[in-house]
């Protein structure tokens, strides 16, 4: 009886695509959940996030004929750009200090 | 049909594996060489690095970074992956500000106004730029130097190579000063004197 059963359940397409589907699944679920966990995806994130706090440079100027006006703008923009680094937050020696790194 | 559905699943699953197989096997390939290269230049640059900083632990000290070691590669990588970040927005500024000075450049020339104090200042800023993405490119090889290297089995080579890191850190800092006193001086009294020339309205700034 059982071994009937489990000949029907063989010869079912139905329960083999079902079972292939399933399988994808978890290996698409595992596939999605390395990437979140990863180093990867957290660069990315980096990426994009500084990527949306630094402006275009091709709005910085506008089109036309340069003017006094056009630079004292662009002097401002680029001042203002370079000055929105900070060299403490992004290569602190703090964060290479014996304690901060557990040591 | 259902038997050959079955065949057909197990044909397609065999190619599948071997492809993987193949394709793991030729990156194994290239990989291995290019280990065994930088596995050879990262040893060099850590002996250096041992005798530069006189890097001598006493048992200690061995065992203390033995064990605590891991934890710090990890968090070394951590500072790794958002240096890639910085990386890019700092160079795509750069990058943009540089291609700005440019179009300044070739639009002041179209309107006969003299240039030589811009054309100074781009190549200023092209050599300190030039200066700040090689001294990245140092610290992320020191940093791949830290975070690879067996740290429970050559503590002393992990002193190092963490020493390394903080020495490569000075030169980014040091670059990226220099853009800032650039952009306060250069830039400033460069635009100042274009836009008294601007004003004035004579060709060629006289």
């Amino acid at each position: 009886m059982d071994n009937e059963e489990q000949k029907l359940l063989r010869n079912n397409p139905v329960f083999i695509i079902s079972i292939s589907i399933v399988i994808a699944g978890i290996m698409t679920a595992v596939s999605v959940l390395l990437y979140l966990r990863s180093d990867t995806r957290k660069t990315i994130e980096q990426i994009r996030q500084n990527n949306q706090t630094s402006i275009s440079n091709e709005d910085i100027l506008p089109s036309g004929k340069i003017t006094s006006e056009s630079l004292t703008a662009v002097e401002k923009n680029i001042s203002e750009k370079i000055h929105a680094y900070d060299d403490d937050a992004d290569f602190s020696p703090d964060s290479l200090t014996d304690a901060a790194l557990g040591l | 049909m259902t038997r050959k559905l079955s065949q057909a699943m197990i044909l397609m699953l065999l190619i599948q594996v071997s492809i993987f197989s193949l394709a793991s096997a030729q990156s194994e390939q290239i990989s291995s060489s290019t280990v065994t290269y930088t596995a050879d230049a990262r040893t060099a640059r850590i002996e250096k690095l041992k005798s530069q900083f006189k890097v001598q632990l006493n048992d200690k000290e061995k065992e203390l970074i033995s064990t605590r070691c891991t934890l710090a590669q990890a968090r070394l990588k951590s500072i790794a992956y958002q240096l890639d970040g910085i990386e890019s927005s700092r160079g795509a500024t750069y990058d943009g500000i540089i291609s700005t000075l440019l179009e300044i450049n070739n639009r002041l020339n179209d309107q006969f106004v003299d240039t030589s104090s811009l054309d100074l200042l781009i190549v200023d800023y092209q050599s300190v730029v030039k200066k700040f993405n090689l001294s990245i490119e140092g610290y992320r090889l020191s940093l791949d130097d830290a975070t690879s290297i067996d740290c429970k089995n050559n503590p002393e080579d992990f002193r190092a190579a963490l020493e390394g890191v903080r020495a490569a850190r000075k030169p980014i800092v040091d670059s990226s000063q220099q853009i800032n006193d650039l952009t306060k001086t250069n830039l400033k009294t460069t635009f100042e004197s274009l836009a008294v020339r601007l004003d004035i309205g004579a060709p060629n700034g006289q």
